[in-house]
């Protein structure tokens, strides 16, 4: 036992792993990147293999698909546990296209330890692996004590902060649509949490102010249909976002995100909260906002306008600042205003303490009394005196006293920076929507680096058979030159649906066997058995096939390349 | 022709004694003033000032109404100083231009240490004692919103103050804007023979008696011991005369070397004139009158000769000039002409004489441009300015004019009477 230990903290790279799925595409892809980084790889078809391989071995991790052709993948974990075998038990990863409905039963939540959704993501299985803590561990217990919350009735999965906090979150937040706040404390931790930028906050405190997308402090009628719409306008524009953004752990990408989400506008207001005395429409940190915007706004994703120029401290960058008005001499605040007396007829003037002793007024430099307003004197004018050091002075000096630090600035030395307000440019959004390629150059042509994963393996397959045997393949790229358009006049999800509706289509289409394979800014197929002319001449034919099926006209587009155009 | 030559003829015939008593005005009342003058100055040797710098504290006030345009560039020549001042205190007096709002963004600036505001007018004096009363130098100069300073003249008019009973020392002072106005030039020959050259020999005789408000410095303690100005016209003359009265030493700096304007127009200059000789025979023979009571407790001879040598020269000469012309007339009928006109070139003479040792010893004044306007000022200063002066004695003696003076506020006069 001593030994195995010793083993694993030796090798803490190397993790053994069940793959339970019945998809040959997927079980490919997971093996090969696993095996890839090290790791060894068992595959089980049906729950019954899993079960019968959890029995006769250790595993660290088990990624269970949940729904298998014979028993699901919660039955599955929960006879190995009842089993009793469970001595070593491994961390167990649902991986389900419904994390929603998953998430819905509260058992779920208690047995995986991880629920991941689908289409897979293999750098997070990947990473998931590698970074599991390995200590045998008891089951879950979620201290998910359900609060009552006003939206129970919502068919929507709420993330509830900080209740929720420590809790096994899905990577990213996936399959959560929304974010409920119960109390004001850890927020910065919240906006940590990778996806946190990507959902409605909801503010359940009612003191969130315009840091909240939706204030539930007071509850009111229509409350459901407004945080309906706002889930939906959520879900709508995030389906616009190109994947590289939403997994982005770059500040500035995940406050551009953020911003579009929420409505395409950054938004400052004055607030005495943040030390910076800037309150923003997100949960981001102040701070953190700066440099974003500063970032994005070089980068032109994001039009910024003059909103406030702030005061703030040079010492501690606070802008909490006291502003004081104080004495030149000796910089007390102790000040008060006095009146100049001008006795007329000896020409003395000075200020009223000079004169005044007791209830009278007596001229210091001529000894008589002042007796007659008007007659004997007047008071021409206001001073201010200091308490402290006697000085006087016509215009006191104003100076800043950080509440913070209580560092003291003259008001002219005082630095300031400007707030200046953000909305999304259009280079912004489409940034948004195609990632990293938005630099390059050639956005319109093939890169590997885009091709999406199951595409390079086929890819890989077909190009070694062509090696072999020559059997040739044609790679199709297919572009959507309509999709803003489409997408502006009918919303994302409709044309999503479209897309896919389309690219169905295309599959029966295409002659002998066709992989299809989702992009995010295009599509993709590949074809065996057949040479590139013969199939640049029956693509016309086939578009037209899938565009007659189709409602929307997505204005698809083809580029063709054969085996030499990819091996060159 | 005939009538010119004639009286040439007569004038002469006379013998020396019948000449001195044809021209007895000049004899009396100018060629003594102009003999004294050049004596003193070319004879009695220029006063050694101590050249170690100045240790005291210096502080500058200045108190203006309505000065915005002028203030700005009198505190640049303050600052351009060789010895800077250590404070400079500005008051605005009731101005109802935008000087207050100028001194307060000079203060920001740092330009100047205190600018002090009052809403309503107190008058030169208030403002002034205010400014004193404010600042914290152990010197106080006192100058004009509308002066600038040659670099070295702060450091020059502190020199006389290294003699601890120095109470005060006047500036020079000359006018910047002679090229404006033909009265303005005369005015320029006039400050450089009457201040310059005139103080000058006052200096030497230990005769200062005004120590001028556009440019003067004083110790602190005697200021404040004096009770600083008071209230009324001409203060800066009253103020001098208390402290000589207390025994105190007052000084000119000739080198400390101060610019105003002066009026340009005859209306303006009137109005000044008429103002300081009131002003002047208000102090000497009201208010300081027992200067000449020799039985006074506090009678001193060189008080009384100040007195007198205004009395005689500036008083009576105005008064007596109006009966000479008349006995003249009534004695020579038309030959009268010709006698003023012969003693206007003897007095030009004189003129140029005094000019050419004024220019000696005052190398600031642009004497050289000034010269052609000397037969102009010859009779300017002999005949106009001589009746200035008498209708100024007239109205204060008579009306008691200086009382009404718009220089001082109303609310000053009631309680001054």
């Amino acid at each position: 036992m001593a030994l195995t230990h010793v083993e694993v903290e030796n090798d803490t790279a190397s993790r053994s792993v069940l793959l339970v799925e019945d998809s040959s595409v997927t079980q490919d892809i997971v093996q090969l990147v696993l095996q890839q980084a090290g790791h060894r790889v068992l595959i089980a078809d049906t729950g019954e293999d899993a079960l019968s391989l959890l029995a006769a071995e250790d595993f660290d991790v088990v990624l269970m698909d949940f729904h298998l052709p014979d028993i699901n993948g919660l039955q599955v974990v929960q006879s190995h546990l009842a089993s009793g075998l469970n001595i070593h038990r491994p961390h167990f990863i649902a991986v389900t296209g419904d994390v929603r409905g998953l998430l819905a039963d509260k058992l779920n939540c208690e047995v995986f330890d991880r629920i991941v959704p689908k289409p897979i993501d293999i750098d997070l299985i990947c990473s998931l692996v590698e970074t599991l803590d390995l200590e045998p561990r008891k089951a879950a217990t979620p201290k998910l004590v359900a609060r009552s919350h006003p939206f129970g009735e919502l068919p929507f999965a709420f993330l509830k902060w900080p209740t929720d906090q420590g809790s096994n979150l899905t990577p990213g937040l996936i399959g959560f649509d929304a974010i409920l706040i119960q109390s004001t404390e850890a927020l910065p931790l919240l906006w940590q949490q990778s996806g946190a930028n990507l959902l409605p906050i909801i503010d359940l405190t009612g003191t969130l102010g315009t840091r909240a997308d939706f204030d539930a402090g007071a509850p009111g009628l229509d409350d459901e249909e407004r945080l309906t719409i706002l889930v939906d306008q959520f879900k709508d524009l995030h389906a616009e976002i190109h994947p590289d953004i939403i997994k982005s752990n770059d500040p500035a990408d995940r406050v551009l995100a953020r911003i579009h989400l929420a409505g395409g506008s950054l938004r400052p207001t004055r607030g005495g909260e943040h030390r910076s005395m800037i309150q923003w429409n997100t949960i981001a940190d102040s701070d953190d906002l700066e440099t974003a915007i500063s970032k994005l706004e070089k980068e032109g994703f994001l039009e910024t306008r003059f909103f406030e120029r702030v005061h703030h401290c040079p010492k501690c960058k606070s802008a909490r600042l006291l502003i004081r008005e104080e004495c030149h001499a000796c910089k007390s605040a102790n000040l008060t205003e006095e009146s100049y007396l001008h006795h007329f007829r000896c020409a003395y003037q000075g200020p009223e303490s000079d004169f005044r002793q007791g209830d009278e007024l007596i001229c210091p430099k001529c000894r008589r009394t002042l007796g007659h307003f008007g007659q004997d004197y007047d008071r021409p004018g206001t001073t201010v005196k200091c308490n402290s050091c006697s000085e006087l002075t016509t215009e006191p000096m104003v100076a800043f006293v950080c509440v913070d630090c209580a560092a003291r600035t003259s008001a002219d030395a005082t630095p300031t920076r400007d707030v200046s307000m953000g909305e999304v440019t259009e280079a912004g959004r489409a940034y948004l929507k195609s990632g990293q390629a938005f630099f390059g150059a050639t956005r319109q042509t093939l890169r590997f680096a885009d091709l999406p994963l199951e595409l390079i393996i086929a890819l890989n397959k077909a190009a070694s058979q062509f090696n072999e045997t020559k059997a040739p393949f044609v790679l199709g790229y297919i572009a959507y030159d309509n999709l803003d358009a489409v997408r502006s006049e009918h919303g994302a999800r409709q044309t999503a649906e479209a897309r896919s509706l389309w690219l169905e289509n295309l599959q029966q289409t295409l002659s002998g066997k066709p992989i299809i394979a989702k992009g995010t800014a295009n599509d993709f197929f590949l074809v065996t058995q057949i040479d590139k002319p013969e199939m640049d001449g029956s693509l016309p034919q086939y578009k037209g096939r899938c565009d007659a099926s189709v409602r929307l006209d997505l204005g698809a587009r083809f580029t063709t390349f054969g085996p030499k155009d990819i091996t060159a | 022709m005939s009538e010119i030559s004639e009286a040439l003829d007569y004038l002469l015939a006379q013998s020396s004694a019948s000449f001195i008593a044809l021209f007895w005005f000049v004899f009396i009342f100018e060629i003594p003033r102009y003999l004294l003058i050049f004596l003193v100055t070319a004879v009695l040797p220029k006063p050694r000032e101590n050249a170690a710098p100045c240790m005291e504290r210096v502080s500058v006030v200045i108190a203006g109404h309505s000065e915005e345009r002028s203030i700005e560039k009198c505190i640049y020549a303050l600052r351009e100083q060789s010895r800077p001042p250590d404070e400079i205190v500005v008051v605005s007096d009731g101005s109802s231009d935008s000087m207050a709002e100028k001194i307060t963004s000079l203060r920001r600036q740092g330009l100047i240490h205190a600018a002090h505001s009052t809403q309503l007018r107190a008058g030169k004096s208030a403002g002034t004692n205010m400014a004193a009363r404010l600042c914290t130098g152990t010197i106080i100069i006192n100058v004009d919103c509308d002066c600038s300073f040659d670099r070295h003249a702060i450091r020059n008019i502190l020199r006389p103050f290294a003699d601890a009973d120095v109470a005060a020392v006047c500036g020079a002072i000359l006018p910047r804007n002679t090229h404006r106005s033909i009265i303005a030039a005369f005015q320029g020959i006039e400050y450089m023979i009457s201040i310059s050259l005139g103080k000058q020999s006052s200096d030497r005789l230990g005769q200062v008696t005004c120590v001028s408000g556009a440019f003067g410095a004083f110790r602190k303690d005697a200021f404040e011991a004096a009770g600083g100005l008071d209230a009324g016209g001409g203060e800066d003359l009253d103020l001098t005369i208390r402290l000589r009265r207390s025994g105190w030493r007052i000084r000119f700096a000739a080198d400390a070397q101060c610019y105003t304007d002066v009026p340009e127009t005859r209306a303006a200059l009137v109005g000044q004139r008429f103002r300081w000789e009131r002003d002047a025979v208000r102090l000497r023979y009201r208010k300081h009158a027992d200067m000449m009571n020799p039985f006074s407790r506090r009678f001193r001879f060189g008080e009384l000769f100040h007195e007198v040598e205004f009395l005689f020269f500036n008083v009576m000469g105005a008064v007596m000039l109006p009966f000479y012309v008349f006995w003249l007339f009534a004695t020579y009928g038309s030959f009268a002409f010709i006698v003023l006109l012969a003693a206007q070139l003897g007095l030009l003479v004189l003129d140029l004489v005094v000019f050419l040792l004024a220019a000696a010893v005052t190398p600031k004044a642009d004497a050289v441009r000034l010269f052609p306007y000397l037969v102009g000022y010859s009779v300017f200063s002999s005949i106009y300015m001589r009746l200035i002066r008498l209708t100024a004695y007239i109205q204060e003696w008579i009306f008691r004019a200086s009382y009404a003076d718009s220089y001082v506020p109303d609310k000053v006069h009631k309680v001054r009477g």
